[in-house]
């Protein structure tokens, strides 16, 4: 039952996401087409033209994440502690399997627009020299300064994997709150968002301090946690963030999973 | 042994009290009234019965347990408010319901939207309102379910509409099945009642036979519904 949920979830997601994905692919080849313009044509017409198109697009990948969270969390707030939970929670299934395939495919369509955000680049670049060398030149600052590219990038995604779930959870945390009350249930859940966002910053500071402050008693330096001989990202550093951002999503998903299932306040 | 049971069933909304100890059964085969002023409890009781909400006191069972996965399986439920995604189309609708309820008899629900000249193409948000609850209704009934919750199916619809809705229930609930019809349309409703439950103010003042109203008290249910309910 769970995976028929993620199904029809995945195909509510994708009829949001497809247009949005479309016009970031439209917009990548409008921005390949005018640096070609500015690259062959001595023009100011095509010099304002093309930067204008370049700059749309620029701002296009950046909307693209962003959308795409808005349209997920709606979609969350809507099917979940909307009209459309009157149908979601008397189907035959569990209030974790509701949450957790929704969280799934927001993730994966986190993801995806990531993804799209990157193709979108490539193409956008393809064939300029100046960002072609832009990349060597970083790949070989890595390797000269001891970075293992590719063990480093495995633990930014990681990381940036986590972050994702953590951030979703908060967002279903809020909305979840948000709505156990009997009005102005958007406007508390854009409340109970910073709410949660400022109790994390607060809570990660704090620990983070005090790491330091234990790192720095034991080694008399605390320059381990951000940089050792072979690798930029350290062991402590790596496993804090992850650990971070998993106790936090436990601690939003179960705060999720309590309003939904203890206080679902529909309409 | 009864389908829908409650103990002592109690719901506060903070220091309102929606339902105060109801202690209730219904046998399966029966189409019930639960009939009650707004605000007398009649959703709530909906909503405890489909896990919507926790009791604060008391429990609710359905065919002897309590509301889950399980109960979900074999309860058909109709809110009182459009619950179907507006961008979906029937065949989507079709699909999903198909996907969801084991119990969902397609063909039932083809030959129900065939006659109201509905197309499978058209989506939810290029319908009117009534043809919306008619395609919910029409979902709903086409579960072969243990108990049907219906509240206020007739609620915001023209008295043409009513009359399709109320014969879709007729015609379409399992033999075996209970149903429940939450209303204060009581005219439209009583012909098609083999019991009654009155609910005010989060208590129930009576559940009796339809027939008991007619032969030993000589009113109609709605009669009967209006002495009762009498405003002074």
């Amino acid at each position: 039952m769970f995976l028929k949920l993620v199904k029809h979830e995945s195909h509510a997601a994708a009829r949001a996401m497809l247009p949005l994905l479309g016009g970031l692919l439209a917009m990548a080849l409008l921005a390949r087409l005018s640096i070609w313009m500015m690259e062959t044509v001595d023009s100011s017409v095509t010099n304002i033209i093309g930067v204008f198109l370049i700059g749309i697009f620029y701002l296009g990948c950046g909307a693209m994440v962003v959308t795409t969270m808005i349209l997920m969390m709606v979609r969350f707030s809507k099917s979940v502690h909307g009209d459309e939970g009157y149908l979601t929670h008397t189907l035959p299934v569990g209030v974790h399997s509701i949450l957790l395939s929704r969280l799934l495919v927001c993730f994966l369509a986190v993801v995806i627009s990531f993804a799209a955000v990157y193709v979108g680049i490539q193409i956008a670049t393809l064939g300029v020299d100046s960002v072609e060398s832009l990349g060597i030149s970083i790949k070989a600052a890595l390797r000269s300064a001891g970075v293992e590219t590719s063990s480093m990038l495995l633990k930014i995604f990681c990381i940036a994997g986590m972050s994702i779930l953590a951030t979703i959870l908060m967002i279903y945390a809020a909305i979840s709150i948000g709505h156990s009350f009997a009005t102005g249930k958007t406007g508390k859940s854009v409340l109970f968002f910073f709410v949660l966002y400022f109790a994390q910053q607060i809570i990660t500071s704090i620990v983070m301090v005090a790491v330091l402050t234990a790192e720095f008693a034991t080694t008399g330096s605390a320059e381990g946690l951000v940089t050792t001989s072979s690798n930029s990202l350290s062991s402590t550093m790596f496993w804090f963030s992850i650990g971070q951002a998993a106790i936090f999503g436990a601690v939003y998903y179960f705060l999720t999973w309590y309003m939904t299932k203890k206080r679902l306040n529909l309409a | 042994m009864p389908i829908f049971t409650c103990e002592n069933l109690t719901k506060r909304y903070g220091p309102v009290l929606a339902l105060d100890h109801v202690n209730l059964n219904i046998e399966p085969g029966r189409i019930v009234g639960l009939l009650g002023p707004n605000g007398s409890g009649k959703s709530t009781m909906i909503k405890l019965a489909n896990g919507l909400l926790t009791p604060s006191e008391g429990r609710i069972l359905i065919d002897g347990k309590a509301p889950g996965v399980e109960t979900k399986s074999i309860v058909s439920y109709l809110p009182e408010r459009t619950y179907l995604a507006d961008w979906m189309s029937v065949k989507q609708l079709l699909k999903f319901f198909q996907d969801m309820y084991e119990d969902f008899d397609r063909d039932r629900a083809l030959a129900m939207l065939n006659h109201l000249n509905i197309a499978e193409t058209q989506r939810i948000k290029q319908m009117s309102k009534g043809t919306r609850e008619k395609v919910q209704l029409i979902l709903v009934m086409s579960r072969r379910a243990k108990l049907y919750l219906l509240d206020e199916p007739i609620g915001g619809v023209d008295p043409a509409a009513r009359d399709y809705i109320l014969n879709t229930i007729i015609g379409n609930y399992e033999p075996n099945a209970a149903v429940i019809i939450s209303t204060h349309l009581i005219a439209d409703v009583e012909q098609m009642l083999d019991e009654v439950i009155f609910i005010n103010g989060g208590h129930i003042i009576r559940h009796t036979p339809v027939d008991e109203i007619r032969e030993q008290m000589g009113m109609s249910v709605d009669a009967l519904f209006r002495e009762e309910f009498k405003c002074f």
